[in-house]
């Protein structure tokens, strides 16, 4: 067996199924032994795209994502993804092959200092030096990936390992965790009694959540913790999906481009449940002027984000899973829920939008409205990335996949098909806009390959739209590179990898496109034209309190 | 302010490079070390950094590196090899 063979058949027999990746030199060895094994290798046109497949892989079960590339350029177009995953948190193993040993450090050819790159943007990284640590090293990089607050874990191999003889032999796991994955820790217990009496005089209690609840798989625990509890809800971008859709007191995303509702709602209460969120400076606004009046309660299992950006009152070490339970006390707040689902009323939400032409937030909660329950939606980044946060409703966080701490664009489309073939029961829906969809397009590519029945939704402003809304309001209308007015036609560009497409401007063909894009069977990319100008409300300013938002009217 | 860190880590290549990467990417200027060879696997590392951010953001930071085993707050401003606080140990 060689080095290769035992990546290989570790994966198969730690039930890795799926692996996203592109070969090249110096990882070959590990293709051939994949061209023998089991494992499904799913060929990606970028690097970058089967990082982001690996992601959305993850993203959308909690397993493991698993990503290869070659060295030098391989790896470094691995690197974005990479930072993705670690500023979102998500459990993903990418193996790179590395020049042989004895050429490192001359300059090889597609040579690059690849654990050096790392550093920044992974949880751990491995340079494999002698084919006996290689059994290791994989368990390390699994279990690492997945303990604690997960993240992603890279391992470099080089060729000559790869291609080493290392006997019948595979050594026995000998990775200990030091990390205590679960359960409530003895000094939580005096924290744990703190933030039940807090609970109890409360009179204002808001429940922050964030995407930890999801990763933490403490979605049950948290919709146990708000029937029992009735306290109003606010979630971040990540934790959409983790409130029950028919919880009466959900007030919806705060933030900078959150409802009002949970704007005003987290700057009025006196008591923040933070669960598994780290204060991110998308949602606090101005920090200073963040829920200026309440004590907070912070539960999470990393203890780098307990007293990091905002000063907890009881800070909780574990798992949110774990804590929740114990948290399940009665509160006193009627006057409190009422005033909220006040707030609810006097802030809703807007769908009449005059003019033939299609409003987008309107298009996506009719879109949302008619999608199946089980439905996963991968966002990419910008306007559309908000207007779906605020308008479509999930049934589950792992239902809505949108890079949220590193926001890159071209997210979507690799993040869907990783999904896709995750769930392959699942209806996969890529929603994007013009200037994210170009920036991984070859993607489609995969698609065609691999006959995926993603549903593609190009919301096309022709616009860098985001970028386009800030110099609107803080660079005087001064529009520096963000007309796309010149892109492809997409539906002749899907058409060419052979996926059927529409295209539609009016809102009174929506209906029609929308009929065809949820009942063809296999991939299908609904082309939307939308105003250039279409901006998203409501919006915090830089350097503004939360409840300071700029409006359509204001 | 001014701090000193003790850490023990694993002898291998890249651990000196995380722990340092760490203090700088979180705001904290390395104003000294010194690397003393603890046995075939284990070095210690003391670490003078110097930050107006609380030391505590980057002790916690680096509590989670992998090849970091042991981590205290050496006192400076007692002027000797204290131990403040024990942070992580394996």
């Amino acid at each position: 067996m060689t080095g290769a063979d035992l990546i290989t058949d570790y994966l198969e027999k730690h039930e890795v199924q799926h692996v996203f990746g592109y070969p090249g030199g110096a990882i070959m060895p590990i293709y051939d032994a994949l061209y023998r094994s089991s494992v499904q290798h799913f060929l990606c046109r970028h690097e970058q795209g089967a990082g982001f497949a690996a992601i959305g892989y993850a993203r959308a079960t909690g397993k493991t994502g698993v990503c290869l590339a070659t060295s030098g350029p391989g790896a470094t177009n691995l690197l974005t993804a990479l930072a993705d995953a670690k500023l979102d948190s998500v459990p993903v193993v990418a193996i790179t092959g590395q020049v042989s040993q004895a050429v490192m450090g001359t300059d090889a050819f597609q040579e690059l200092d690849v654990l050096g790159l790392s550093l920044a943007v992974t949880k751990h990284s491995i340079l494999v030096s002698h084919v006996d640590e290689l059994s290791a090293a994989l368990d390390e990089a699994f279990a690492v990936a997945q303990e604690g607050r997960p993240g992603p874990v890279l391992i470099d191999v080089p060729k000559n390992i790869q291609l080493e003889d290392c006997g019948l032999k595979v050594a026995e796991p000998s990775y200990q965790s030091s990390q205590n994955n679960s359960g409530v820790t003895a000094n939580n217990e005096t924290a744990i009694y703190h933030a039940q009496e807090l609970l109890k005089i409360a009179q204002r209690p808001v429940a922050y959540i964030g995407g930890g609840v999801m990763m933490g798989s403490a979605v049950p625990a948290l919709r146990e913790f708000l029937s029992v509890t009735q306290i109003p809800a606010v979630s971040t971008l990540k934790a959409l999906g983790s409130v029950a859709r028919d919880y009466p007191h959900d007030l919806g995303m705060l933030g900078m481009h959150g409802r009002e509702c949970a704007n005003h709602a987290v700057q009025e209460c006196d008591l923040l449940i933070n669960l598994g969120a780290r204060f991110d400076d998308r949602v606090t606004g101005e920090l200073a002027g963040f829920a200026p009046n309440a004590k907070v309660i912070h539960i999470d299992i990393d203890a780098a984000e307990l007293n990091k950006i905002r000063a907890a009152d009881c800070g909780v070490l574990g798992n949110v899973r774990d804590v929740l339970p114990l948290l399940k006390v009665t509160t006193n707040c009627d006057a409190w829920r009422s005033h909220c689902q006040q707030l609810l009323s006097t802030y809703p939400w807007r769908y009449d939008a005059p003019g033939k032409g299609i409003y987008a937030p309107r298009l996506l909660r009719d879109l949302s409205d008619a999608m199946p329950t089980n439905s996963v939606v991968c966002a990419d980044v910008g306007q559309h990335q908000m207007w779906i946060a605020q308008h479509m409703r999930f049934s589950h966080p792992q239902n809505h996949l949108s890079s949220g701490g590193l926001g890159t664009m071209g997210f979507s489309l690799p993040a869907g098909i990783g999904a896709q073939v995750a769930r392959p029961q699942d209806p996969v829906f890529v929603i994007c806009g013009d200037g994210s969809f170009m920036m991984n397009v070859q993607e489609l590519g995969t698609i065609k390959r691999f006959q995926l029945p993603v549903k593609i939704v190009v919301i096309d402003n022709q616009r860098l739209g985001m970028v386009r809304q800030w110099q609107q309001l803080f660079f005087d209308g001064r529009y520096s590179e963000t007309d796309l007015s010149d892109n492809p036609d997409f539906s002749t560009l899907a058409k060419a990898f052979d996926i059927p497409a529409c295209y539609v401007e009016n809102q009174s063909d929506v209906p029609a496109a929308m009929h065809e894009l949820l009942n063809t069977s296999g991939p299908f990319l609904l082309h939307v034209r939308i105003d250039p100008d279409e901006n998203v409300w409501p919006l915090v300013p830089p350097g503004a309190a939360n409840h300071n938002m700029l409006t359509e009217t204001n | 302010m001014q701090n000193t860190i003790a850490l023990t880590v694993d002898h291998h290549p890249v651990a000196i490079e995380r722990v340092l990467q760490v203090a700088r990417y979180r705001g904290f200027n390395v104003t000294g070390l010194r690397l003393t060879r603890a046995n075939d696997h284990r070095q210690d590392l003391f670490l003078d950094v110097v930050s107006d951010r609380n030391i505590e953001l980057l002790l916690k930071q680096l509590t989670k590196i992998f090849h970091v085993l042991d981590l205290n707050l050496v006192s400076l401003e007692q002027n000797k090899a204290e131990v403040v606080e024990l942070r992580k140990s394996l």
